[in-house]
């Protein structure tokens, strides 16, 4: 127990010291320069909270403030109107009815304001464009576009983007579409019905009049000197068809806003398509973890790209613009792109090839000044193109090729004495690594697995020739065990053909004895050295002799 | 609040301004971190500043933002250096850093520790972080983190305990309880 207590206080003493940590003062500067900038933001959005509660808390913009609040944008402003008309001939359950077989809005227009403003700051002879869409896609996902002013929202099902125009910025959230937005404007809009109606809108019809090829009636809700809203519906599918929002002001009614509703149009490319625009800078929300989020931002703008030019028929190695720090994965998906998918390739083309399957590892020869080209590409493929096909493209499209030369090279022979192999799982390392911020050295754990003998042979090949001068070590496997060489195996056949769960690293002439010794103690696999004609494939620049 | 003299800005954050930046500091110790951090921590301030306003105690949630911020980051750079290890072939670098206990720097053992800290839950990450290194009285941690002074204790306690596993080979000798 002292032992654990001193532990205990040690911990407790380290941590304390760092209270007597201060900041270097260069950072400090970087850090108070942040904060000022902070503090102007912060200072702006007092000054317009300010002006929201003055007008809130005054008697005569009190119901212009709930106005902006409710309907944000024309939308809203035409589900208001419907709803506060509807529910009680049963038009709103039949529209409600009729929403369901509905596949796409299309509502389009103007309105004085592209983001929440007040009144006072509205400029009558400012129209700010707006379009909304909202689909279903062919999987019974919704999809959702807007666009008014200088701001732009795109919901693609994951994830939210909302691009804003005059300050160059993105911000990025999770996504909010997973209920029918329009719907769930209208559910939400019901539940607000009865405040509207305290507040003592009037309601006057308006007639039936022909708009394109629709006949439609017409509703105003209005209260006097301060709100009006005005809605048309389609006699026959009861939906809303346009609408128009006003606001008194300075004795008369500003127009504020005006919609029209289309329903089933076809989604055009442009807006099923979007990608969000690269800005100067990317805000992320703080439920997501930004970890991923450049590079999957960075496979949509890619996929962008396809929408509007032919994908590839094969491959294609684009280089990326900018030189850009993203954590990648891979296989990148593309969004709605199912035949194509994405290897990045941000490093030497040495460490790209030397990790790709060049079957058997150890025949790869490369001179070192090919190895150091360096890339920061995307490689478009197409799904079933295989490794070697791939590597052998990213060779032509830099000028190279590789050529198969035959060699007398030392080889390994792996032999099996047949005794009853552990569970994969209880397979470890020869080395353990004690201290996980120390580097990985020679027999400890580098990867895991499940992983078949014929998989540590080749981690076994890999580390032994890690220069790629195809002069290090071969492994011909004559064990008979069952191997998985395949690309997209599955879990289970991976397990039926495991030995091991860990795969050590074995890097460097030290490794060479511990390796043996574990294969041996193990496995029961023991090698014979012998020299045989090998393939080995040479790297070099094309047309070189 | 908006209608008092001294803005939101002079009333939440200036007043702690330095120990916002010392605490950030103190747990990433690398400049861009420390700014990513602090940026982050603006803007939870930014998007929760109505709760934040209304909060008893701000300046306690605000510090406490902070410590989340840069405790985020901390554990974003462990999985990365994580799998950096796990699936590519180490950086040559590394092969030049000491490893043993013996020869372990002051710090080298304080990044050891907020290793291990970047691994407890993060109720007790943020207790043990505002207790140990912000230097907080319980109850401006237990406000901070909503929950009862005695929860506070009790998650910078087991906090403790949990990082007395983590970092047994820190101990002077191995660990032996003894009955």
């Amino acid at each position: 127990m002292k032992n654990s207590e001193n532990n205990n206080h040690e911990i407790d003493r380290i941590l304390e010291m760092t209270r007597h940590v201060e900041t270097p003062p260069h950072i400090e500067q970087r850090l108070r320069e942040r904060l000022a900038a902070f503090r102007e933001r912060l200072d702006a959005r007092e000054r317009s909270t300010a002006t929201a509660q003055r007008q809130l808390f005054s008697p005569t913009r009190k119901l212009a403030w709930a106005c902006v609040v409710t309907v944000a944008c024309v939308a809203a402003a035409v589900v208001a109107s419907f709803l506060l008309t509807a529910p009680r001939n049963g038009v709103y359950a039949a529209a409600m009815e009729a929403l369901k077989s509905v596949k796409t809005v299309r509502i389009s227009g103007w309105s004085l304001y592209p983001e929440q403003q007040f009144y006072e700051e509205l400029d009558p002879s400012q129209h700010y464009p707006l379009e909304i869409w909202e689909w279903v896609t062919e999987n019974r996902r919704y999809r959702q576009y807007y666009r008014e002013g200088h701001v732009t929202e795109w919901d693609d099902g994951e994830r939210r983007y909302r691009y804003h125009e005059q300050r160059d910025e993105l911000y990025v959230s999770l996504s909010t579409v997973s209920k029918r937005p329009m719907r769930a404007q209208f559910e939400k809009l019901a539940a607000e019905l009865g405040e509207f109606v305290q507040r003592g809108y009037t309601r006057t019809d308006l007639g039936e009049r022909t708009i394109g090829e629709s006949q439609a009636k017409g509703v105003r809700l209005e209260m006097p000197e301060r709100a009006r809203k005005e809605a048309w519906f389609d006699t026959t599918t009861n939906l809303p068809i346009e609408a128009t929002e006003y606001v008194w002001k300075d004795g008369a009614w500003l127009q504020l806003s005006e919609g029209t509703i289309v329903y089933d149009q076809e989604v055009p490319i442009r807006i099923s398509g979007y990608a969000p625009p690269k800005a100067k800078q990317t805000h992320y929300d703080s439920s997501i973890d930004p970890e991923f989020e450049r590079y999957n931002l960075h496979l949509r703008r890619l996929a962008a790209r396809y929408h509007e030019a032919p994908l590839p028929d094969r491959m294609e190695l684009a280089p990326r613009e900018v030189e850009e720090k993203m954590e990648s994965y891979y296989p990148g998906r593309l969004p709605d792109i199912k035949t194509h998918w994405v290897r990045p390739i941000h490093s030497s083309l040495g460490s790209y090839l030397r990790t790709g399957k060049w079957a058997p590892h150890g025949t790869l020869r490369m001179p070192p000044d090919l190895q150091n080209i360096k890339l920061n590409h995307d490689l478009i493929v197409k799904y079933g193109v295989s490794t070697r096909e791939r590597n052998e493209f990213v060779l032509n499209s830099l000028g190279l090729e590789v050529v198969e030369v035959t060699e007398d090279r030392k080889v390994w022979v792996a032999h099996y004495d047949g005794r009853p192999l552990k569970p994969w799982e209880q397979v470890k390392a020869p080395v353990p690594r004690e201290d996980p911020r120390a580097p990985i050295g020679p027999g400890m754990a580098s990867v895991f697995g499940p992983f078949s003998m014929v998989e540590l042979f080749e981690g076994f090949a890999y580390g032994q020739d890690y220069d790629l001068t195809a002069t290090g070590l071969v492994i011909v496997d004559e064990t008979g065990l069952a191997t998985v060489r395949a690309e997209g195996d599955s879990k289970k056949s991976r397990e039926a053909a495991a030995v091991s769960n860990e795969s050590p690293r074995w890097k460097g002439d030290e490794s060479v004895e511990i390796a043996r010794r574990w294969f041996a103690e193990q496995f029961g696999v023991t090698f014979t050295e012998d020299t045989r004609p090998m393939t080995v494939y040479v790297v070099r620049k094309r047309n070189a002799s | 609040m908006a209608n008092t003299d001294a803005g939101y800005y002079q009333r939440l954050i200036a007043p702690i301004e330095d120990r916002m930046m010392r605490t950030i500091w103190r747990i990433v110790r690398d400049t861009d971190d420390a700014d990513d951090a602090l940026q982050e921590a603006l803007a939870t301030v930014w998007k929760r500043l109505e709760r934040i306003r209304s909060h008893p105690n701000p300046h306690a949630v605000i510090l406490r933002i902070c410590v989340n911020a840069a405790y985020d980051l901390l554990r974003r750079k462990i999985r990365e250096r994580r799998r950096r290890e796990l699936h590519a072939i180490a950086d040559s670098r590394a092969d030049t850093k000491p490893s043993a206990r013996d020869v372990l720097s002051h710090e080298e053992r304080e990044t050891e520790i907020f290793d291990a800290i970047a691994r407890l839950s993060r109720n007790q990450a943020q207790a043990v972080l505002m207790r140990l290194v912000q230097g907080q009285c319980y109850s401006d941690i237990a406000q901070a983190l909503g929950c009862s002074e005695a929860t506070a204790r009790i998650h910078v306690t087991r906090g403790r305990a949990r990082l007395r596993k983590l970092l047994s080979h820190l101990a002077p000798h191995p660990l032996k309880e003894v009955p």
